[in-house]
This record gives structure tokens, sequence and C-alpha cells, in this order.
């Protein structure tokens, strides 16, 4: 008997602790409060977007999109540069205030991008800056072993995203990727929780009730936890090679560009800061630079604006606190005479 | 598959729901095939590798056991033998000899090929099992099982297969030989141990490696005080990492009704060298001691260092590991002289100055010694000695540093009340819901608090 009354003693306890702790720890998405990020952190951006594409004109809508670099993390969200660049373009502000809409994602993958901008015609912004590293327009992407990259390689989101919006989208993405999905897939998609968010650890309890780890932001972990990644990187960065081999994927451009002008918005490319050093004989930067410029881009090399003393220490990929202070302040000089220069009305959808 | 992969929660949540339904023949080969599935799913070939030596020592034992001549029993014993290091040394340590030899003969060997050999997953650790089970019946101390499923169970059961615990027939054998029923308590114990293992594996180990790894890289970049704080912390995190490994694969084997040796046993409260190798990874000194040390015990010298040596070299194929194995062997030695040539036993009884001070002293040169076992090569140690004695201590009071401060603190004292307190026999008698909520709260504690992706375990590598 006494095994089955510790079985139930447990159950009751994890019982207990579904029903009381998600409105304990989870913020709801609000569309009025502030926000950087998703309180799920990068998942579950679909809710995200949802609750932040709702417009509180009067107001200047800047769309910000990124890859972990934007969510910042290690950091909460006042720290890290979508909310500082935010706050350097309100401060002193005259005209109605700037809002900047993080929709940084996690991995670099451009078919995320592309629906994330598919969905941004509810938000419509009024500028849409989009930082990435010049290599993030890399093939595999677009086809694996002479193949099509399915779709069904991306988080859930985006493969009933794109099938919602696949009017929304470019004919070529639509062609390319969301040809194989059925609305089957997509139902598989939204009601198979565990498929959508597949690159999470699979438990019921973690797939069902989106309160899961990220319900504190990682920033409030690093606070007190042992990691204390939260420093300053201290090895000096070497020129990197390798990492630049790879040839931006002209369609991949084409796709992103021409997802981008259906905005109808000032659109600006930023070679966001990176750790490691640029080879000097790279092309890919101007390559990617001619591309996006043909598409209506401004191409703002930003990629040397942080050293590499404000980078995390060990990880060497994500920008320290400071890093994220000097980023946002220099984009935000960058961004402000363009800011300033924008008309608040925009017409609706 | 590693323990902390959705593949192996549906490999051993599969082979739960089935292994007790089925009668016992069936059984044994469905864990047998579940055995096969965990290994191959690395690389097929290594079902191959583990299945020659399975049948290469199956055939051993039963004829050593069939004759009664002295010579013959030897020299199928020594084929045995010779057959697994032969596969260990194969895989493990050509390379190692090769640069060795190039080493040495420098323009001589430039002849000499680097082979592109693969490791097989956990080889280290069933050659071991397999050659304790030969040298066991030529000892007599176990009967050969006739019965190849049990056997090839034995050799490649999977929740001890790739990191151990190493363990001997004469345990693990009876244990899967007999048909055993559904234990709910015991299943609760190994869901317990299980995710024991997963706290101290994905919400310590890991949390703190990333953290630690990097001033053994290159230590030119930190002071003396994150060094010697690194120093301290790093074995620490391993224990947690193969600590929480082999909680798992407890927890894992009990869920099955099969009770595997424990590892460790608060090996940092250990006052001496002697103590900490009874207490750190436990089944792999007591192998050296029968199968090693007691064979030499008629040359005490040889008995203390190769036994050391060995531990050190089979940590990896490298002279790093060589002079760890040399250093931890000196002080083992260095040890049992000043016990039989030292103080008297009065002087150095327990709590006495002199006891303190020969922990200390054996700590810190233990800790010393870790220096080589973190550092990619012999140099980078002593890059890290030099750094760690010459270097100021500008860090003293960085929050992140005092938290760690904070965390090895507590660690202590959990080493220090585990060792003292009773604690199994409190747990014996702690009321069911008090047990039920603390599973619930590790529960969550492994939810909330683990590394979004666990790395892999640190001693999947030997």
């Amino acid at each position: 008997m006494r095994p089955w009354r510790a079985v139930l003693w447990a159950l009751a306890g994890i019982l207990a602790a579904e029903l009381s702790l998600p409105p304990l720890l989870y913020t709801p998405l609000d569309p009025g409060q502030r926000l950087a990020r998703n309180s799920h952190l990068r998942r579950d951006w679909d809710n995200y977007v949802r609750a932040t594409s709702v417009a509180r004109d009067p107001e200047i809508r800047v769309l910000l999109l990124s890859n972990s670099q934007g969510n910042g993390p290690e950091y909460p969200d006042r720290v890290i540069y979508p909310w500082l660049l935010q706050d350097e373009l309100n401060e002193g502000r005259q005209g109605p205030p700037v809002r900047v809409v993080n929709w940084s994602f996690g991995p670099n993958r451009v078919p995320e991008a592309i629906v994330l901008l598919a969905r941004a015609q509810d938000l419509r912004p009024h500028l849409v800056l989009a930082a990435f590293h010049p290599t993030w327009f890399q093939a595999a992407d677009y086809e694996i072993h002479g193949k099509g990259t399915p779709l069904s390689m991306f988080p859930g989101d985006i493969v009933d995203t794109a099938w919602l919006y696949r009017d929304r989208l470019p004919p070529a993405f639509d062609a390319h990727y969301v040809r194989p999905i059925t609305a089957v897939s997509a139902l598989f998609a939204r009601g198979w929780p565990t498929y959508r968010f597949k690159d999470l650890p699979v438990s019921w309890l973690q797939v069902n009730v989106p309160w899961f780890r990220p319900f504190v932001p990682e920033g409030e972990w690093a606070a007190w936890s042992l990691a204390a990644r939260a420093r300053r990187s201290r090895l000096q960065s070497q020129p990197i090679a390798r990492a630049f081999a790879h040839v931006p994927h002209a369609g991949l451009m084409d796709m992103f560009g021409e997802a981008a002008a259906r905005l109808h918005a000032p659109l600006v490319f930023v070679f966001q800061p990176h750790y490691y050093l640029l080879p000097q004989e790279s092309d890919v930067p101007a390559v990617v630079t001619r591309a996006l410029e043909a598409k209506g881009f401004q191409v703002w090399d930003m990629s040397q604006t942080v050293p590499w003393r404000e980078f995390l220490e060990g990880q060497n990929i994500h920008l320290a606190d400071d890093g994220h202070r000097t980023f946002a302040r220099a984009l935000a000089e960058r961004v402000r005479p363009l800011v300033d220069s924008l008309p608040t009305a925009r017409s609706p959808r | 598959m590693t323990f902390v992969s959705f593949e192996y929660l549906v490999l051993l949540a599969g082979t739960f729901a089935v292994y007790f339904l089925l009668p016992w023949r069936p059984r044994i080969l469905f864990l047998l095939a579940a055995n096969y599935v965990f290994y191959a799913y690395w690389e097929h070939w290594y079902a191959y590798v583990i299945g020659f030596t399975t049948l290469m020592d199956y055939a051993m034992a039963l004829l050593i056991d069939r004759t009664s001549d002295p010579g013959r029993r030897r020299i199928f014993l020594s084929l045995s033998i010779a057959g697994n290091l032969a596969m260990l040394g194969y895989f493990k340590y050509t390379n190692f000899a090769v640069d060795t030899v190039r080493m040495l003969l420098g323009a001589g060997a430039g002849g000499l090929p680097h082979l592109d050999v693969v490791l097989p997953a956990g080889i280290s650790f069933y050659t071991f099992q397999e050659m304790s089970y030969t040298i066991d019946v030529y000892r007599g101390r176990v009967k050969p099982t006739r019965d190849l499923a049990l056997f090839a169970s034995y050799v490649s059961f999977f929740p001890q297969l790739v990191a151990g615990p190493i363990e001997r027939a004469e345990t693990l054998l009876p244990q899967l030989a007999a048909p055993r029923r559904l234990d709910l308590q015991r299943a609760c114990d190994g869901l317990g141990l299980i995710f024991i293992g997963l706290f101290k594996k994905l919400v310590l180990a890991d949390r703190l490696t990333p953290f630690l790894y990097p001033k053994f890289q290159q230590p030119a970049f930190f002071d003396g005080y994150e060094l010697l704080l690194a120093l301290v912390s790093m074995p620490v995190a391993l224990y947690l990492d193969f600590g929480g490994y082999t909680d798992i694969a407890r927890g894992s084997a009990r869920l099955l009704g099969v009770d595997l040796s424990r590892n460790f046993d608060f090996p940092f409260t250990s006052r001496s060298p002697g103590e900490l190798w009874q207490r750190w990874h436990r089944t792999l000194t007591l192998w050296m001691r029968d199968y090693v040390f007691q064979p030499l015990s008629g040359w005490p010298v040889l008995s203390l260092v190769a036994p050391a040596t060995l531990i050190g070299l089979w940590h990896g194929a490298a002279w790093k590991f060589v002079l760890w194995g040399l250093g931890n062997g000196l002080a083992l030695g260095a040890y049992i002289l000043w016990r039989i040539r030292g103080p008297r036993a009065s002087e150095r009884r327990k709590g006495s100055l002199l006891a303190w001070l020969g922990t200390l002293l054996f700590w810190a040169w233990t800790l010393l010694l870790m220096a080589l076992f973190f550092c990619p090569d012999v140099t980078t140690a002593a890059a890290y000695w030099q750094r760690l004695f010459t270097t100021g201590w500008e860090t003293i009071g960085d929050p992140s540093l005092a938290a760690l401060v904070a965390f090895l603190t507590v660690f202590m004292a959990v080493q220090i009340a585990g060792r003292h307190a009773p604690w199994r026999v409190w747990w014996a008698r702690t009321p069911a819901g008090v047990r039920g909520l603390a599973f619930a709260l590790l529960f969550y504690a492994v939810l909330f608090g683990s590394v979004p992706v666990g790395a892999k375990f640190v001693y999947y590598q030997f």
C-alpha cells in the first residue's frame, strides 16, 4: 500500500502545481503591456505575434527581426538592445512614441523570418529593421542534398503560419515550401503540441501548458545561477574564415526581400555585431548588400560596432549587457533620422 | 542514445511496459533486443564489436570450466584477456601508441600513419566487465552460464552499458536470471533515482561545466582566484555529471528489478587517498584491486603504481592521463608509507592537527593533479599551475564567483551530512505524503531548472 500512497501524493503535488503555477508564473500577453519579447522567450511566437500586432496609434512601430541576439540570452528584457533602442528613440522625442516590436526568434532560419513578415502585415510597421549576420541566407534553409528543405524541419509555428497565411507569402516561397503542406499537416501542427514545439523536451506538462521553463527570462536565472555566463569576454577574438564560406542563397534573399516589400515601409538590413572578425577577402557582405539594395533595403554594416570585450564570456556569440548598450546607442543614432522623417499615419491593411 | 534524450525515454518506458508482462525466456530475449537497440542506436557497427567480444568470452568461459588442466585453463583465460585487451587497445590506444612512437623517434617515424579509429562508446566499461567474468570463472568464483542470451544481456545490459557501474557476474547474472515480478516500491525508488540523476546532470553539472571549462582550455586569460575555484569546482561538476549518470543508470535498472552497485559514496568527505578511491568510482577501483593489485601484491611498488597508472590510462589515451594516474599512485604510496612508517596511530587520530594537515595536503595534491585531467594536454596543465601560483586574485568579490563559493559550501555541507547522517533510515521512515511531495518538487526542479539541451555525459567518452 505504501508505494501507492507516495505515488498518489506525488501526483497530487504535481496536479496542485499544474493548477496553481500558471496564474502565478505565466505572464499574460497583454497588448497594452510593453513587451520586448515573449514571456515564453522564443517559443510560441504565434501568441506573442498576435498580441503585439495590435496597433496603438498614435505611435511609430519599428518592427525588429533578429535572431537570438535580439532575444538577449542571459539577460532580462530591460537590458537588451531592442528595449534600449526604444528608450533611446523616445528620449526627448516630440512626436508620437516609438514602439520597437521585437520579433526576434531563435535560430538563424530565413523561412521563419519570411513567415513573420507575412504576419507583420497585421502590425503595419512604420519601419522594418532586420538585424542578422551577413551569412544568414544559408543554402541549407533552401535545399538539402538537392531537395527542397522541408518546412517540417522548422518549429510547428512556422508550418501552420505558412499554411494559414499562405496568401500573404511570396509566390516563390509558396511554391518552394508550402505546397507539401496539407490541411491535415497544419491541423496536426495545431492539434499536437509536441509536434508544434518539437524542439523542446517532450513532456505532456511542458507542451500542453506553455508556462514551462522560460517563464522566467534566462537573465533572471543568470542573476543567481551558477553558470554566471553574463560576463565579458576576455578571450581575444580571432579572424574566422570557415563561417564565411557559405555563399548566400539568392532564392532566399529574393523571397525575403519580396516578403519585406509587401509591408510598404522603409526597410533596413543591419549586419549585426559579431564577435569574430570578418576576413578582409570575404565578399559575402558585398553580395548580400547588392541583393538587398536591389530589393529596396538600406544595408548598414554595424558588425564591428561592439568591441569583443562586450560579448559574453565563454560562448563568444551573444552580447553582454554593455554590448547591448553600445549597439543600441549606435543603432539609435542611425535609426533616429529615419524615424523622425516617417509619417505617423499608416493606412489600414 | 544518451540518457537525457527522448529516444532513451521511449526505450526505457517501452522496455518497462513490456518486460514484466513476459515469461522469463522471452523476457531475456526482449531485454537483449532492447540492449542492442540502445547500443546500435549510436552506430550500428558497435553491435558487432560487443557481439564479437560477447561470443568470445562466452566460449572461453565454458572452455575454462570444461577442463581441469591448469595449463589449458590458463591458455583459455589468456585468450580471453588478450582478445578483450586487443579490442580495447585497437580502438582506444592505437593512435596513442603511434603518436608516442612518433614523438620518441621524431623524424624517423615520419611514415607512421594516424589511423582513423572511432572509439565505440562504453568499450572500456564492458570489456572490463567481460574480463572480470572470465577471470572469476578461472578462479572458480563464478560458474559460467550456458545461456548465451543471458550472458549477452549481462554484458550489454543497457542501463549500465556505456558508463558503468562495472558489474561483476556474481552480482548481476543472478539478478537477470531470476524471474522477478514487478515491485512497485522498487519501481518508485528507480524513478526517484532517475530524477535525482537528472537533477545532478541537467540542473547542476551542465550549468557548472560551461562556466568552468574555459579556464582549463585557456588558463592564460584568468587570474589565480578563478583558477583556484575552477580547480576545486570542476571535480565537483565531474562528480555531479558522472554521479548523475550513475543514478539514472541505477534507477533505470531498478525499474527493471535489478540493483546495480553504488559508484560513489560521498567522495568529497574523504580524508586520505585510500579512502577517496573507495568512495569515487568504486566499481573501477574494486576491479583494479581484484584483478590488478592482488595478482601483483608480491611486488609492493608495482602493485601500487600499476593500478593507479592503469586507472589513468583507462580514462584516456594520453600522457596527461598517465601522469594523472601516476600522481594519484604516488599519493597512495606516500599515504601507505606514512601509515606504516609515520607517526603512531594515537598521534594521527581523527581530529588531530596532524590528521587535518594530512587531509589538507592530500586534497591539495589531488586537486592540483586534476588540472592534468581537465586541461587538453600536459603543457596547458603546466601553464595552469604556473598561472595559479603567480597571478593576482583580482576577481575576489565577483558575484558569480561568490555564487560558486556559496554553491561549494552547500555542496560540501550536503556531502558531510550525507556521510554522517543516517539519511537512508530517515528516508525509509518518512511518511508517504512527504516522499510523494518531495518527488513532485524534484520533478519541477528538473523541469524548470535544467539547461535546455543536456551536454553529453563526460564518462561516455571513456
